[in-house]
């Protein structure tokens, strides 16, 4: 008779530091969490079937040997080695993780695994690198250098090390660092016209959402939650908290200590310095049209600071709720357990929404449409926790009001709203043709959600004259922390038309008066590269239930594209792509300080 | 009548890609000859020059001198322009020669005072020359990151390592030269010099010489800082910070005996595991070209401390700038671009590379013309190598650069230490009448 084989556990769970190494407990222990990550058979590094940590430092030329596998345990009983050990001491406990690269190795492996897990649970789908590879190299001590970088010509993710106030600081130990690179991976994955130049606001994007994303998966740990309320408020009696103590200001300076403070002001440049600026940064519905928060990398942060005050909020109006109906008085865990759940599920909804966004040029707007319709999709009830409610406030205090409101505020509109609008001129069809296409295809064949497109490009709004591709189909199925399930089928296109300058503001846009401005200045003959693209949103049926689109001829729109890129001299598409993302904190190497006019710096 | 030379000679030495002028004053009725040595270094010898060409060129300068050099000019640290003051552990060298020369005024730029505080930080009180402090700090911790780059290169590949160890082996701090610099300073007199500044018993040290400094600016001369924010990654501040933690950072590696996990097992060469080795030849060449950016920044900064000089003698006019590129330029071509219109011989500006000549300088000059017999035409010098190893054709950054060179030749009578290449001669001595 055949042994039963032990069962086996799709989740492992593994230590990770909750945030960075200045984050301690009250004895002195490095403030640790324990996750869970997809089990899976590890390979020396640890290596498994989406990432490979590479321990290899170029500055030395020195690569460490991983840890034994084995020690990692087995299918069936997967271990956890760095787990803390019975009464071992703090100084003891801390040293076998600092100390050793492995535990950095294994840190760096299971924050990546965890970003990648929240991205494929908020999707309802396995996600892909940007990069033909399955498996993203991860070298969590690559270079001595205060940087860190996701980097797709590498197909990895870069951690430096440096020389901090206290002693050498390891950026793949900060989760907030690991987390943040992880998404610009993945979203690269996902829209990779986001690197492309285009409006101050796209710039700022890439930047802000992995900010946002690493804010947030922070705070779905409970530890750091248990933390920032325990350091920011007056330690409670006993296990309960005086919800009174509660306020807004006390939970923000709760959230900064969270982030803890590893580098110091002093190391201004480094990654991690964004997201805590990103709290400090007061609402105001002119932010945005400051010079200061015109640049990118600035930009990004009120994006950050918007989700942020929306978390604040949430949690606050959330335990207002139940300080009714608990006189004043809750056990620290629930707590604690509140606003780590309201954290896990502005993760989901954050990265839910790219999935709702247009694939080029987008705006701040578009995100915030973005994030109220995916979740009306899966949340048609909001009673819980009111977070789209919260979210319009949030966003409208710095300034960002939706792009659509189809029936509720901050709604994408249905798929023929926005082109028979305008095209009832241009006698567009008023319905879509379904007659041509298979729906099974529909889920999955590049060629047959691109013949329902062809088919419907009038009733859509196309532009005929552009070269025309459909990116991915990805079928999804969504389920939220209540079980509530959502089927849908997700396709993107883009639409490019590259034009000499000159020509195109003789461009006719079908059933509009006002045409593409080109900025003063501009070469006629110089070709310029006109972008749209929509996402199409199927449902369960086949249906298109979103067309969420950045049309190529949208005059407004891309007269301040043109107007932006024009400025920013950007044209050439410099900082695009492979670079973009390692020379970000370089810029403070600059050999001098004052600014010069470029067109005087002329060499014979 | 006062004293004044009747005649110039300068010799232009053939150290290949480097600096080495010895400007010699001839006076008249029999007075001796005096000296001013404007840089003495090396980075690449001239194509099939011996090894001892140093040794050599610093014999003929200590023959050309005689018992005193009355003045020594270093611009700036670069090795390309001091490494031949360096000695030897026995006390030997090229180095030892000069010193027996005892310079009576040795002239540096203010950045290579040695008494920078060991931390400055920032904005605060004394604001001014906390600023001017930070530069000199930052100068330093950039030869820190040098030193820790000139480390790494061993590792590149081929090309990359040759690139880079040659731009960050300039920017090494030439720790032996640097001291004997300062040491000669306080034997005799150092000037430490900034735009404007005036230099203290010239006139007996080189009767009938005017010389004007016009560069390098000191920071509080060229900009307020005292408005910079130092979280603006454009303004100065920023900059200073960047390079404190670049410097420190570059410690964990060059520091001796530094190993951050000393008990950790590592691989050797032969047995990294074969899935690695991809990522790793590909993350070695990705942090080369990262430090090869980071080494060329530094390299610009350290021009920018370039002294210029402006000698004046009888109606000629020797303009001697060093490296000095853009930040350095645009202080002075914002002032003294009048001053700067009659230059009659111009050492062109860092061996002909493409930064260190700035247009407007160029079309300032007033004696540029197309006439090969024009009198007093300006006439300008270049010390540089053929085939050197810093830049490419393809990017249009080969030094010397050849639409320089090319414009050079056509409005200017080039001289070029390039011409002593071919018979491996050691000096071209130019010569010029002042009655």
């Amino acid at each position: 008779m055949k042994a039963k084989a032990p069962p086996q556990s799709s989740l492992r769970r593994l230590t990770i530091l909750a945030q960075d190494p200045s984050l301690r407990e009250r004895n002195g222990r490095i403030l640790t969490a324990c996750i869970e990550v997809p089990n899976e058979q590890l390979s020396a590094g640890p290596r498994g079937y989406r990432v490979q940590v590479i321990d290899y430092d170029a500055s030395t030329d020195r690569m460490f040997v991983p840890l034994d596998p084995a020690r990692m345990g087995m299918l069936a009983q997967p271990a956890d080695p760095y787990a803390p050990i019975g009464n071992e001491s703090a100084a003891a406990f801390n040293a076998r993780l600092l100390d050793d690269p492995r535990f950095h190795a294994q840190n760096a492996y299971a924050i990546v695994m965890r970003t990648l897990g929240h991205f494929e649970r908020a999707l309802g789908r396995r996600v892909s690198w940007s990069f033909g590879g399955h498996q993203l190299k991860v070298a969590p001590h690559a270079f001595a250098d205060a940087n860190a970088f996701y980097s797709p010509r590498m197909e990895a993710l870069l951690f430096g090390y440096f020389a901090g106030p206290n002693g050498p600081v390891f950026t793949s130990l900060s989760h907030d660092i690991v987390a943040h690179e992880t998404a610009h991976a993945l979203l690269d994955g996902l829209r990779r016209r986001y690197l492309e130049p285009s409006s101050p606001d796209q710039a700022a994007f890439h930047e802000g959402f992995a900010d946002v994303v690493a804010l947030l998966s922070i705070f779905s740990i409970p530890e750091v939650v248990r933390y920032a309320i325990q350091a920011a408020v007056a330690p409670p009696r006993g296990r309960t908290m005086q919800l009174a103590q509660l306020t807004i200001a006390a939970l923000k300076r709760g959230v900064l200590l969270g982030l803890g403070d590893q580098f110091g002001e002093e190391l201004s440049g480094v990654h991690g310095a964004s997201l805590r600026r990103s709290a400090d940064i007061e609402p105001s519905p002119d932010l945005l049209e400051t010079p200061e928060f015109k640049e990118e990398h600035r930009r990004g942060e009120i994006l950050v600071a918007a989700m942020l005050q929306t978390f604040l909020r949430i949690y606050e109006s959330r335990l207002v709720d139940l300080k009714e109906t608990s006189r004043n008085q809750l056990p620290l865990a629930r707590v604690v357990e509140e606003g780590a759940d309201i954290a896990e599920r502005m993760l989901t909804m954050a990265i839910r929404a790219l999935d709702y966004m247009p694939p080029t040029d987008i705006e701040f707007g578009d995100y915030l449409s973005a994030l109220i319709t995916s979740d009306l999709e899966i949340h048609p009830e909001d009673r819980r926790y009111g977070m789209r409610k919260h979210l319009l406030e949030g966003f409208k205090a710095f300034g960002i009001r939706p792009t659509s409101n189809h029936g509720e505020e901050g709604r994408w509109e249905p798929p023929l709203t926005l082109s028979t609008r305008s095209g009832r001129a241009a006698g567009k069809p008023r319905s879509l043709n379904y007659a041509v296409v298979h729906r099974d295809a529909m889920e999955r064949e590049r060629d047959e959600v691109f013949r329902f497109l062809w088919e419907n490009r009038n009733a859509l709004g196309l532009c005929e004259e552009a070269y025309t591709e459909l990116g991915s189909v990805l079928p999804c199925l969504r389920i939220d922390q209540d079980g509530f399930t959502l089927r849908e089928t997700v396709a993107d296109y883009v639409q490019i038309l590259v034009l000499p300058a000159g020509r195109i503001e003789g461009l006719k846009i079908p059933g509009r008066r006002d045409r593409i401005r080109v900025p003063r200045g501009l070469p006629e003959r110089m070709p310029i590269r006109l972008l749209g693209g929509g996402s199409l949103i199927f449902d369960e049926f086949g249906q298109l239930k979103f067309h969420i689109r950045n049309a190529l001829l949208n005059p407004a729109r891309q007269t301040r594209r043109l107007r932006h890129l024009f400025g920013a001299g950007t044209f050439d598409g410099s900082e695009v792509g492979a670079d973009r993302f390692a020379t970000l904190h370089l810029k403070g190497m600059r050999p001098t300080m004052p600014r010069f006019r470029p067109e005087r710096r002329r060499w014979l | 009548m006062a004293l004044a030379p009747e005649k110039l000679t300068i010799r232009c030495y053939g150290v290949g890609f480097g600096d080495c002028f010895l400007v010699s004053f001839h006076y008249p009725d029999g007075a001796a000859s005096r000296h001013m040595l404007i840089d003495f270094g090396s980075m690449q010898r001239p194509p099939n020059a011996a090894s001892d060409r140093m040794g050599k060129i610093a014999a003929d300068i200590a023959k050309t001198v005689g018992k005193r050099l009355q003045v020594l000019v270093a611009t700036h640290r670069h090795s390309d322009h001091i490494s031949g003051f360096e000695t030897s552990a026995g006390g030997k060298g090229t180095g030892a020669v000069i010193a027996k020369l005892k310079p009576q005024l040795v002239i540096q730029p203010w950045t290579e005072k040695l008494d920078a505080p060991r931390e400055s930080k920032g904005p605060g009180k004394g604001l001014t020359s906390a600023a001017d402090d930070a530069l000199r700090l930052t100068l330093d911790r950039m030869s820190e990151v040098a030193a820790m780059s000139v480390r790494e290169a061993r590792h590149l590949s081929r090309q990359l390592r040759a690139e880079l160890g040659f731009v960050a082996q300039d920017g090494v701090k030439n720790l032996s030269a640097v001291k004997n610099l300062a040491k000669w300073g306080e034997q005799g007199k150092a000037a430490y010099v900034f735009y404007g500044k005036k230099i203290p018993g010239l006139a007996t040290l080189l009767p009938g010489v005017k010389i004007d400094v016009l560069g390098p600016p000191t920071i509080s001369q060229k900009s307020s800082v005292q408005t910079q924010n130092a979280r603006n990654e454009q303004e100065y501040w920023h900059f200073t910070r960047f390079w404190r933690l670049q410097g420190a950072t570059a410690g964990l590696v060059t520091r001796s005996g530094a190993d951050l996990f000393p008990k950790a097992a590592v691989y050797d060469a032969e047995s990294t595991p074969a899935e690695n080795r991809w990522f790793i030849r590909r993350l070695r060449e990705l942090r080369g070209e990262r430090l090869l950016r980071i080494v060329r920044a530094m390299d610009n900064a350290m021009n920018n401390t370039s002294v210029i000089l402006l000698i004046t003698v009888g109606k000629k006019k020797f303009l001697f700038p060093g490296d000095a590129q853009w930040e350095n330029w645009e202080h002075t071509l914002g002032k003294d671009l009048k001053k700067l219109e009659g230059v009659d011989v111009y050492k062109v500006g860092h061996h002909g590379s493409l930064n260190a000549t700035p247009m407007t300088l160029w079309k300032n000059f007033g004696k540029r013309s197309t006439k090969k017999s024009a009198p007093g035409r300006l006439q300008t010098l270049m010390s540089t190598r053929t085939d050197s190893m810093h830049g490419h054709p393809e990017n249009k950054t080969e030094v010397p650069r050849e639409r320089l060179v090319r414009a050079l030749q056509r409005h200017t009578t080039l001289r070029s230490t390039q011409e002593l290449e071919a018979e491996g001669k050691l000096v071209l001595p130019v010569e010029f009448d002042l009655r």
